[in-house]
């Protein structure tokens, strides 16, 4: 962090798709699909030189390809991400800079698990951390880990400030899957069971949330509970350390076969994004945000970075509630702010950020058309077919009111970040027009062969002596053209006749 | 390099290549039938045994038959339980919709599209149940790329995965048990799957045993390595083709191709009580195995081909091995042109016949043009029909009436400019005194203008054979059956003193014309207009298109040229 003169860092590894409308908002802050890196840098002559070699350092440390974090994926964006420490705005702005970037196509896998698990004091050998199993984790239905590094006040001026290490493991485990009902115990769920507590822990803790009224028994019995944040949910709570007993938890129900809901129950915004046309030649990428909210105008900033292959046309950037299109000038028109930076080809992508007010209840549909690159050769990965992926937009739910830059937040139990929530869509696929990589060499072939038969006749033609063959026989010759003129004539005549 | 002392060898070398070119000339006209017969007769050798290859799997990654299945007999029996259940409900839609919609939620599907994960690092399967057969399935296609360009209006929709890699049509009609599976494979345009696909699940299929595989509903069984004879290999070829040559996709799975998403149809056929029959857990484990392969593809169907013919399941000619003898046949149309030029003397290189190309060009444009004002008249068939029920006339006389009525006049027209252009009789008597009177050698000899037919007839071959030359790539079929259609007729035709002969031509141009062809082919013409319309304005099908304004003014522009003057 010294070396790079890193003031905040956020790393991200995730795979799997966070279902918003079928889980709800993450415990614990997660990132789209693959590897998302942002970092707010001290403001010196060679930034761009230490955010290089901070990607090189964390690629090389956590065995990820975070060195191609290259200027043609790097992002500064100007209303998204902000500092998670405490900061003051003018200060912050004068004297430090946010470089994001991310890669959507990264595979997550053990790799990249060992170095998280070594950061942690007692490794997997003890506490909670040993439940952690690659096999049962990478078999899940969505997984992310992250290690977030920020300072924190020390006293309430603020005058010292310290770094803190905050590394989060968020995995969805559907036991209803295999065994068709919810019964579940952790030795089950992770193949592992937690031995003993890390000593060097001051807390160990296990947060249960369980739904308020239900027939199901939970062994054993919890040390606390308490009311959850909504309705129908209380919060059990398991203190490790104090009885070894809570190290084999188990939860069953009473029933024979679980049917889901039919009402599902949605949360406040989320968004779905995806490609419209077909075709290799143009396209469109089209965003559904929902407000499920009733009576709250929700402000949100939306954030999407658009690799420099789609050629985005900002004019055709149409913004729709509920269907209806809503013109730029007339006073709802949704987009209170927009930022907006044109891709270079071959050095840096476009992003848009926008400051949107989402009416309540409503579904704001932003779209922009694009034309598609065609690449040169050599620009396709070895899996040319496969298609290219474009990361996750992010939206970040605005909160109303200003944030105290004390850094003092209530912290229920640890798992509660105090980061605004950011909700990532989908990422995407876009099939570039790709060449059929046998045909160079059918080219090369075809186009070799009509030179050489082109450069033999005109190399025969220069170099050939033209000699004059007009000798004796010339009337001879005359005489036949002569003879053949006749008969052609004769012919002619007869068929006349 | 060649010295004076070597002047008469190589004047031997010239007269032989003299000799050789008038060889040449000579056999071109001849030549042209052989290039016809070669490429007739390669058509019929390529449904043999000896000539086809074996089909296998170029896609490395889809190791078709080699995951566990996990579908078995409870699956069975909870798909029975639903199948009765569906079958209780009333004829609704709407209620049938209501149940199944209930019961996929129940097991945690999202429903609208029923977007289904299977696991964190695979893909998902989207479960597609349709209303109305292909225009749902185009409906839901439009929707979900967000992309509407046919006349289905469709309400949004909010579920999406992203891009489809591929897609299965499972089209098992009735409740009772199959005998037969049938693949259906076939899109709109002739556009086919790629090969892979197919060869994935005819594998599959294979290792699970029971259930013998038909190629359409043709009615010969496949087994494993089983390829039939001759006659089956044929009968399904022909088949395709006419499918292809039509546009005609043979199911839904027609319309993903489009959207590049490769996509075959299954279909349960009920057969005569001779095999063994299979139901849900054959059906049910071989599409199991399918998703598995078709999960483990990492990249976009690309490997093998997509432009293939197959004779039996396992059994495909590549696009190498039938490609020539359409060229072959396009070919023998365009190499007419030199006979042409032949039969008039060109003494020297500098003293040609005048060729009128304008008056050529201008008959061609006019032919197009026709076709295209046909197109349109055709386009808006159904508007026509309600203005032809107005006047209680049959609903596509109308239409039909109309079109006749303007080919008449465009090729009364043509012919009789023709005929006011073509020399009189006096014109050509002192032509040839004029030609028989100068003798003079020093002066290039004023030959008359060649006959506007000849020049027209030049144009129209090879626009013919440029077509089908462009068309045997696009869709091989099509431009099969067109060169077969047109190049007898079109090679041989050509005005004649015999009053008998010219209408005979005529009659035989008629006869191959579309609604000619359309009365022989015997098919009801109202039903066949309507639903070949439906096609292209729901799916693309550019048949209508194609016929009109490229096949028609070619046809239109030899009723010109065998009705024009000889001179």
């Amino acid at each position: 962090m010294q070396q790079y003169s890193v003031r905040e860092l956020h790393l991200t590894f995730t795979q799997g798709r966070w279902e918003y409308d079928k889980w709800g908002y993450p415990l614990s802050s997660s990132a789209g699909t693959g590897v998302e890196l942002w970092a707010w840098l001290w403001k010196n002559e060679n930034l761009d030189d230490n955010w290089k070699s901070l990607t090189n350092a964390l690629s090389g440390l956590f065995c990820a390809s975070l060195n191609f974090i290259d200027e043609t994926k790097t992002v500064q964006p100007q209303l998204s991400f902000r500092p998670e420490g405490p900061y003051n705005d003018t200060e912050l702005y004068d004297s430090a800079e946010l470089r994001t970037g991310s890669l959507p196509h990264e595979n997550v896998c053990t790799e990249n698990l060992t170095p998280w698990i070594k950061l942690l004091p007692c490794k997997s050998t003890a506490g909670i951390a040993s439940l952690v199993n690659g096999h049962e984790l990478y078999n899940s239905n969505f997984h992310s880990m992250s290690i977030n590094v920020r300072p924190v006040c020390q006293d309430s001026e603020c005058t010292h400030q310290q770094l803190e290490i905050l590394q989060t493991l968020s995995t969805v485990i559907n036991p209803v899957r295999n065994k068709g009902v919810r019964d579940w115990s952790l030795s089950e769920l992770y193949n592992r069971k937690i031995l003993r507590v890390c000593p060097l822990a001051n807390e160990s803790n296990l947060l249960l949330i369980i739904p308020e009224e239900g027939d199901f028994e939970i062994i054993p019995e919890a040390d606390q509970v308490i009311k959850g944040e909504t309705i129908n949910q209380n919060i059990a709570i398991y203190d490790l350390k104090k009885d070894p007993h809570n190290l084999q938890l188990s939860m069953k129900w009473n029933e024979t076969q679980f049917t889901y809901d039919n009402q599902v129950i949605l949360p406040q915004v989320f968004a779905h994004r995806y490609f419209s046309g077909y075709g290799e030649e143009r396209g469109g990428i089209k965003v559904n945000i929902f407000n499920k909210s009733p009576d709250l105008t929700i402000p949100i900033i939306y954030y999407d970075v658009i690799p420099w292959y789609l050629k985005l046309y900002l004019h055709t950037l149409k913004v729709r509630i509920n269907g209806v299109e809503v013109n730029s000038k007339s006073k709802d028109y949704p987009i209170k702010d927009l930022y907006y930076q044109p891709a270079m080809d071959r050095s840096r992508p476009a992003v848009i950020e926008a400051l949107i007010h989402l009416p309540s209840n409503s579904i704001t549909t932003l779209s922009i058309l694009f034309d598609k690159v065609f690449l040169k050769y050599t620009e396709h990965p070895p899996d040319a077919n496969r298609g290219f992926d474009v990361g996750s937009a992010v939206i970040t739910v605005v909160s109303n009111k200003k944030d105290n830059d004390d850094g003092e937040k209530t912290e229920e139990y640890g798992f509660k970040i105090e980061s605004p929530i950011r909700i990532y869509t989908e990422t995407l696929l876009v099939s570039l027009p790709t060449p059929d990589f046998s045909m160079p060499y059918n080219v090369i072939t075809l186009t070799c062969t009509v030179l050489a038969l082109f450069f033999g006749s005109m190399f025969n033609l220069l170099t050939r002596q033209f000699v004059g063959l007009l000798t004796l026989n010339d009337e001879k010759i005359n005489e036949e053209k002569q003879d053949g003129n006749k008969d052609v004539d004769r012919r002619n005549e007869e068929a006349e006749k | 390099m060649s010295t004076p002392k070597s002047a008469s060898a190589t004047r031997a070398r010239l007269q032989r290549r003299r000799a050789l070119l008038r060889t040449l000339k000579l056999w071109i006209p001849r030549l042209r039938f052989l290039l016809f017969a070669i490429g007739v007769g390669w058509l019929f050798v390529l449904p043999s045994n000896e000539y086809n290859k074996h089909t296998y799997i170029s896609e490395n990654a889809l190791l078709p038959g080699q995951v566990n299945t996990y579908y078995s007999w409870p699956q069975v029996h909870e798909a029975s339980v639903y199948r009765d259940n569906i079958e209780s409900i009333s004829t609704s839609s709407i209620e049938r919709t209501a149940y199944i919609e209930n019961e996929l939620r129940k097991v945690g599907i999202k429903t609208e599209t029923q977007n289904f994960t299977v696991n964190a690092l695979g893909k998902d399967i989207i479960i597609l149940i349709t209303d109305g057969g292909e225009a749902g399935v185009q409906a839901w296609l439009e929707a979900y790329h967000d992309n509407p360009r046919s006349d289905i209006m469709s309400s949004p929709l909010f579920l999406r995965s992203g891009a489809i890699q591929a897609a299965v049509n499972l089209d098992l009609p009735g409740t009772k048990d199959y005998q037969v599976l049938g693949i259906f494979y076939e899109g709109v345009n002739g556009q086919l799957p790629n090969l892979d696909l197919i060869n994935t699940i005819v594998r599959i299929v294979r290792i699970s045993g029971r259930i013998p595989i038909m190629l359409h509903d043709t009615g010969h069984v496949y087994w494993a390595n089983d390829h039939g004879d001759y006659y089956s290999s044929l009968y399904n070829l022909m088949l395709t083709m006419k499918y292809q040559a039509l546009g005609h996709s043979t199911g839904s799975h027609g319309l993903f191709f489009r959207y590049k998403i490769d996509a075959v149809t299954l279909y349960g056929h009920r057969m005569e009580a001779s095999h063994q029959p299979f139901m849900f857990l054959e059906i049910g484990t071989a599409v199991e195995s399918t998703f598995r392969s078709l999960n483990n593809l990492l990249e976009h169907f690309h490997q093998s081909f997509f432009f293939y013919l197959l004779p039996s399941p396992e059994k495909y000619i590549s696009i190498g091995s039938y490609l020539p003898p359409s060229i072959l046949l396009a070919h023998s149309q365009s190499s007419k042109e030199p006979k042409i030029e032949q039969k008039f003397p060109t003494p020297s290189p500098f003293n040609r016949r005048p060729r009128r190309i304008l008056f050529s060009l201008t008959v061609l444009i006019t032919t197009h043009a026709t076709g295209i004002m046909i197109f349109f008249m055709i386009k808006n068939y159904f508007l026509l029909n309600k203005l032809a029920s107005l006047l209680f006339i049959q609903d596509y006389f109308l239409v039909l009436a109309l079109i006749i009525f303007i080919l008449i006049k465009v090729s009364f027209v043509l012919v009789s400019i023709m005929e006011s252009r073509a020399p009189t009789k006096n014109q050509i008597a002192h032509r040839i005194e004029k030609t028989n009177d100068t003798n003079s050698q020093d002066r290039p000899q004023q030959l008359e203008p060649a006959a506007d037919w000849i020049i027209l007839k030049c144009f129209t071959l090879a626009f013919t054979g440029m077509i089908i030359s462009c068309l045997s790539v696009l869709n091989f079929s099509l431009a099969v059956f067109t060169a077969l259609i047109v190049i007898i007729p079109f090679s041989l035709f050509q005005p004649h003193e015999s009053k008998a002969i010219r209408y005979f031509q005529l009659f035989v141009l008629c006869l191959i014309s579309p609604p000619g062809l359309l009365l022989l082919s015997g098919v009801d013409v109202g039903n066949f207009l309507k639903s070949t319309l439906m096609e292209y304005q729901l799916l693309g099908n550019y048949i209508v298109p194609f016929v009109c304004c490229l096949y028609w003014p070619n046809v239109l522009a030899y009723t010109v040229i065998v009705q024009a003057p000889i001179k």
